[in-house]
């Protein structure tokens, strides 16, 4: 059995960081516990995030983040999104994010966390659930940039929210 | 500690949890921190005890330093892919239970190199799965935790059923102890009683 809890701390930190973004984002999915481990073993990681954008438009909601120091086009790395259910895929997992209940796709390697919604009403419990989650697992030192498809760009820090 | 000719072969006495001593060279030791911290300046008369840890880890852990003797020297960490054959039939060959152990080793004994290659090896593990998929990876227990967790409970429910079989023969005992006091002061004001009667028909 792997109970990456019962590690010592410093193997604990040692694994979180030969994860990227999105795997360690993924992963305090995984319980409570997890979650407040890895905020609070990956503090000095995540204040090296340059800022950490929502991208949302009328069907589609993302989350990518920016680390310091790097080229855009090279480490701007999206870590969930959130799409229209498709009817071809039909595998879907459930997972608990700021107490609601969420669909997402099976994915593999490849395929990247996606959330799906069935209908348009679910989107707007969905975007505050992923939003919750990310600004309790990142902090409040990270800067939070809001960009709407459909207009303007805005940059929004999160204490402004 | 054996003490050989030259300095190069020092070789050293490991006492592993089963009180088993095994020789391991300098060399290999050196690659512990903790090791240069605790006995790399003043040596060690007997063996060095690492009771913590089962002989089989420990052996496993310094076989990795004995290959990785003539490595460079460590500079980070390295990709997974870019690990020999010897280094991945090494961890190959290992069960989970032995892997845990080993990390655990070599994280006591501070051997950085294989403490990163395991971290990533388990971080390997979870890559590309989904939460549940990733939930069993490190919460499912295996066969023998679950008969180990089996053989607890019965103990338990035997323990639980002993200490409740003892309160009632002590409930027993104590009922038959208080009936005796009560059937004495019946009797004994009984008599007083008749002897008054007694008493005062006499008057």
């Amino acid at each position: 059995m792997m109970k990456i809890l019962k590690l010592p701390i410093i193997v604990q930190r040692e694994i979180f960081s030969c994860m990227d973004y999105e795997e360690v984002f993924h992963f305090s999915l995984c319980s409570k516990q997890l979650f407040y481990r890895i905020k609070s073993l990956q503090l000095v990681r995540f204040s090296n995030i340059q800022f950490v954008q929502f991208l949302f438009s009328q069907n589609y909601f993302g989350v990518v983040i920016m680390p310091k120091n790097g080229d855009p086009r090279l480490h701007f790395e999206r870590i969930i999104s959130v799409i229209l259910e498709e009817s071809e895929r039909k595998q879907f997992g459930q997972i608990e994010m700021a107490g609601n209940m969420m669909k997402f796709r099976r994915q593999t390697a490849e395929d990247k966390l996606v959330a799906v919604y069935g209908c348009k009403s679910q989107m707007e419990s969905i975007r505050s659930a992923i939003y919750t989650h990310v600004c309790n697992l990142f902090g409040d030192d990270v800067e939070y940039r809001m960009w709407n498809f459909n207009e303007d760009t805005h940059w929004i820090n999160r204490e402004s929210v | 500690m054996t003490s050989p000719a030259s300095s190069s072969e020092v070789k050293y006495l490991i006492e592993s949890s089963e009180g088993n001593t095994f020789d391991v060279s300098g060399a290999a030791l050196r690659q512990s921190n903790t090791f240069n911290a605790m006995f790399l300046n003043i040596g060690a008369d007997g063996p060095i005890p690492f009771t913590d840890y089962n002989e089989a880890t420990l052996k496993k852990v310094f076989e990795y330093c004995e290959h990785s003797v003539n490595e460079e020297n460590y500079s980070g960490p390295k990709h997974q892919d870019d690990l020999s054959k010897w280094d991945l039939n090494f961890f190959n060959e290992m069960d989970q239970k032995m892997f845990i152990d080993v990390i655990n080793a070599s994280n006591f004994l501070d051997i950085e190199r294989l403490t990163s290659y395991c971290c990533e090896r388990i971080a390997r593990m979870l890559r590309g799965k989904n939460t549940q998929e990733m939930i069993k990876v490190i919460t499912l227990p295996t066969a023998e935790e679950l008969e180990a967790k089996q053989k607890v409970e019965e103990k338990k429910a035997a323990a639980a059923k002993k200490v409740a079989e003892k309160a009632a023969e002590t409930a027993e005992k104590t009922e038959t102890l208080e009936e005796l006091p009560v059937q004495q002061l019946v009797q004994t004001t009984r008599n007083k009683l008749t002897r008054k009667y007694l008493s005062f028909s006499n008057e």
